[in-house]
């Protein structure tokens, strides 16, 4: 799988966010994307996952472009700023309500992915009664649980305790090497140091090669 | 089943509520002011027993023919007094009340919680909205069944009778005679004028939902629009049609006398005018929720005003 990303631009308003953005992702890695908080990464991935339509560009996985059709990218597990799902239902629940919609796996692939974010003893309380760490952790478990080929995270590891931390990222290196391609998002680099196979920046709308700290 | 409960209480709520004042009125009120002859010979009885009046024409004619036996009213004449007397008269203007109350429920709930970002990661926006909207169109059926429910009861007290020669001799009945004549398919016309008109008030919810992402405030928006499309169609009907270009088309614009088929005679018209209002405010619905980003972004803010 070969992500490509050619000229893309957003805007918002007269404010430009992301300016002639170029690159190429490719499977069996883990891209990680630094950005100061506003810095428009979440709007990258709202892009690249077909939520948010660019101004001018392409976004071609494997030279097919989703963007234009108001369609989504198949195969593609995301986790984005505010995870939310229905206060009323259990963890449990809301995620198979989520797989429901394309039947692609059962109740015990969900219990799987439970079990890799560290959320099983927590699965049948209910989501209104989750912690921040814990929303987190179910907003991943439904990004992993379909075995997407692209994963998209944004701040992935917000409020979520060290323990958990690492067995989530030994589940991304596993996956890694089943040529998985993982893009994370964040503004801390530590969340990511050691992680990443590929570090990159967002600054001024632009992508580049991360530098290492301006501080 | 307490899945279905919890989902659908507020449902199941108004059809109990509707069932049960319906019936209530029917084989109460109605049964023993317009059926029941009881209450007329107690108070022949109770009169005709002093010295004074024995001997009035009344009271001879009361001795002489008998007490008077029970009231035979025809199922039309029944369900018009359901319609203007009962306490569900008031359902011609709250209708479009309870139907937002219910239809903007699930919908309002998936919006609010910015779970569609999650959704459109796995169906295509086309599919999503289609499946989101329809979800609400589901509840057009709440109260023609409801109506249909109290009219076996109609049918019940008047015992099949269709023979509307009452109802048409009685005054300001607001089922004329070319309607009434239909007999028992009366029901299929106002069912089917219900349907249209429901439809009406989800759309006018729909869109309320996209002004402001709020259940309880898009219910009070729908409202206003309700209001706001009744009191247009008197400004049309009245100042417009009729005082410039002299055409009386006033009583097909009422959209709150919805149980009133008084001085319709052209029921396609009717239909017709509601059937090109529901053209227009599904558009409105294309335009506002045709735009993916737009709405993502909207569902990610609480109280966000359309943008």
């Amino acid at each position: 799988m070969i992500l490509k990303i050619n000229g893309l631009v957003k805007n918002f308003k007269n404010e430009s966010v992301l300016n002639d953005i170029n690159y190429e992702f490719v499977s069996g890695n883990i891209y990680g994307i630094l950005g100061r908080n506003g810095s428009g990464k979440s709007v990258l991935l709202k892009i690249i996952s077909g939520l948010y339509k660019q101004d001018q560009g392409k976004v071609l996985f494997d030279e097919i472009n989703y963007n234009d059709s108001n369609d989504f990218p198949k195969d593609v597990g995301i986790s984005i700023e505010d995870p939310s799902f229905l206060n009323d239902l259990t963890g449990f629940d809301n995620l198979e309500l989520l797989a429901s919609i394309q039947n692609k796996i059962g109740k015990d692939d969900i219990n799987k992915i439970l079990d890799i974010v560290n959320l099983t003893e927590e699965k049948d309380k209910k989501y209104k009664k989750y912690s921040l760490g814990m929303k987190q952790k179910l907003s991943l478990a439904q990004a992993f649980m379909e075995n997407p080929k692209v994963i998209l995270l944004d701040e992935p590891f917000n409020g979520i305790d060290r323990i958990s931390v690492d067995k989530i990222k030994n589940y991304l290196i596993n996956l890694k090497k089943k040529d998985v391609l993982i893009i994370i998002t964040t503004h801390i680099k530590d969340d990511i140091a050691g992680l990443c196979d590929v570090l990159l920046e967002l600054e001024d709308g632009k992508i580049k090669n991360y530098e290492g700290s301006k501080e | 089943m307490k899945k279905f409960l919890k989902n659908n209480y507020l449902v199941i709520i108004i059809f109990i509520i509707c069932i049960f004042l319906g019936y209530f009125y029917l084989f109460g009120e109605f049964k023993s002011t317009y059926l029941n002859s009881d209450d007329i010979n107690n108070a022949f009885e109770m009169m005709c027993q002093s010295d004074e009046m024995k001997t009035s024409k009344e009271c001879q004619d009361y001795f002489i023919n008998g007490p008077y036996e029970d009231a035979e009213r025809d199922v039309l004449f029944i369900f018009y007094y359901l319609l203007d007397s009962s306490p569900l008269r008031i359902l011609s203007f709250t209708m479009s009340f309870l139907i937002s109350l219910v239809s903007l429920k699930k919908i309002s709930t998936i919006f609010n919680n910015g779970q569609t970002k999650l959704y459109l990661t796995r169906e295509k926006y086309s599919v999503f909205i289609k499946k989101t909207l329809l979800n609400s169109l589901k509840y057009i059926f709440l109260f023609p069944i409801i109506f249909i429910i109290l009219y076996l009861g109609c049918l019940w007290l008047g015992k099949g009778n269709f023979d509307v020669s009452y109802l048409i001799d009685s005054s300001a009945s607001m089922i004329p005679y070319q309607y009434a004549s239909l007999g028992p398919w009366f029901i299929v016309l106002f069912t089917y004028s219900l349907i249209i008109n429901v439809i009406i008030y989800i759309l006018l919810g729909l869109i309320s939902l996209r002004i402001v992402n709020n259940y309880y405030v898009s219910i009070i928006i729908s409202y206003i629009l309700f209001l706001v499309m009744a009191i247009s169609g008197e400004i049309f009907g009245e100042l417009i049609f009729y005082e410039c270009f002299n055409i009386d088309i006033h009583n097909y614009l009422n959209f709150i006398g919805i149980f009133e088929f008084s001085d319709i005679p052209n029921y396609y018209l009717y239909t017709g005018i509601r059937i090109l209002i529901i053209f227009i405010l599904t558009g409105i619905i294309y335009l506002l929720y045709r735009n993916k980003e737009k709405l993502i972004n909207y569902t990610e803010k609480k109280w966000e005003i359309l943008k």
